[in-house]
């Protein structure tokens, strides 16, 4: 975890007059933007067991830091390496069971319940793989922002400040020019975070044709 | 060492030469009354300035009364040194034979400015 003293320094040259309460809530707001958008904060859950007659996972206690992020996606989940299907929304009708669930659905942000309930207790067996976002409580945030989105975030925060009306930091050609180079930086890292930021070429030569 | 109300009004006191405690031309009185009045004009401006202070659906404006001059400036000391023009301008406008006219309106004009811009 890497804190907000950093970002904050930066922003006193930049934003004079304004209350560091008010630096310190933009750059959590452009945090939280920044990783819902891009899902480049991510975390294995579990395995987690799976308690009989129970379908109802709140992940957000599960995830390793929950004092300091909240589930914003969830990008998969398995049970016993089998991934389950991922349904829009609850079936109609009475919650059907069964030995073993085939099929999930978030039941609230960052809820996921099993259907069909399960009917037995299957242990370590529930993995979920899922986008984080800081929360707004949040103190610090994840190593990669300081390693890979510094400038990114920054720009978030400066962006959003100097959009303020009537403050002596405000400045809309400014605000203009960092929102649009902290778009530009979500827009890149998104893309990395799909290629997984695997960079060159994509295969090897087959030994045999050596 | 902090900042208390009593600083920030002995501060105004001392740009309008009201420091001779045997015979204030103002009592305290009416400079917590310009000071309350002083932070509600800037909750207005600069609301931000009471960000701590916010409960349930809005700011909570400190309403500071005589007992409380002995209390720490709780807010941000940037805001500090607009309210001492603030109150030390409000207290110039009153009509009496020391007030001076223009002297209160740059006092004011700088709480205002100070707050808004550079």
């Amino acid at each position: 975890m890497v804190a907000f003293s950093a970002w904050l320094k930066d922003a006193l040259v930049s934003t004079p007059g304004a209350t560091r309460a008010v630096v310190k809530r933009e750059l959590i707001n452009a945090a939280r933007e920044f990783y819902r958008e891009t899902t480049a904060l991510r975390e294995f859950v579990g395995p987690e067991t799976i308690t009989a007659a129970d379908e109802t996972y709140d992940l957000n206690t599960l995830i390793a830091t929950p004092a300091q992020y909240e589930v914003s996606l969830v990008l998969s989940a398995a049970i016993n390496r089998i991934p389950l299907a991922r349904l829009t929304e609850q079936p109609h009708g009475e919650y059907e069971e069964a030995e073993m669930p085939n099929k999930y659905f978030m039941a609230s942000s960052g809820v996921l319940n099993l259907w069909p309930r399960p009917l037995t207790q299957i242990d370590d067996a529930l993995t979920v793989y899922v986008s984080l976002i800081p929360k707004e409580a949040a103190t610090a945030l994840p190593d990669d922002a300081a390693v890979h989105y510094y400038d990114a975030l920054r720009d978030g925060m400066l962006g959003r400040m100097h959009g303020h009306p009537a403050k002596p930091y405000t400045n809309p050609v400014l605000a203009e020019y960092h929102l649009k180079r902290f778009r530009n930086a979500i827009g890149k890292a998104r893309a990395a975070v799909k290629t997984a930021d695997a960079r060159g070429v994509g295969w090897t030569f087959p030994r045999f044709g050596k | 060492m902090a900042k208390t109300w009593r600083n920030l009004i002995d501060e105004a006191r001392t740009i309008l030469q009201d420091t001779d405690s045997d015979g204030y031309r103002l009592e305290d009185a009416a400079y917590i009354d310009f000071l309350n009045r002083g932070l509600q004009a800037m909750a207005t401006i600069r609301p931000d300035a009471f960000w701590d202070t916010f409960a349930t659906d809005n700011i909570v404006v400190p309403e500071v009364v005589s007992a409380d001059l002995a209390t720490t400036f709780p807010i941000d000391m940037i805001f500090y040194p607009p309210l001492v023009h603030y109150v030390a301008g409000a207290a110039e406008i009153l009509d009496d034979e020391f007030s001076t006219e223009g002297r209160a309106m740059a006092l004011l004009s700088t709480f205002r400015q100070s707050l808004v811009a550079l």
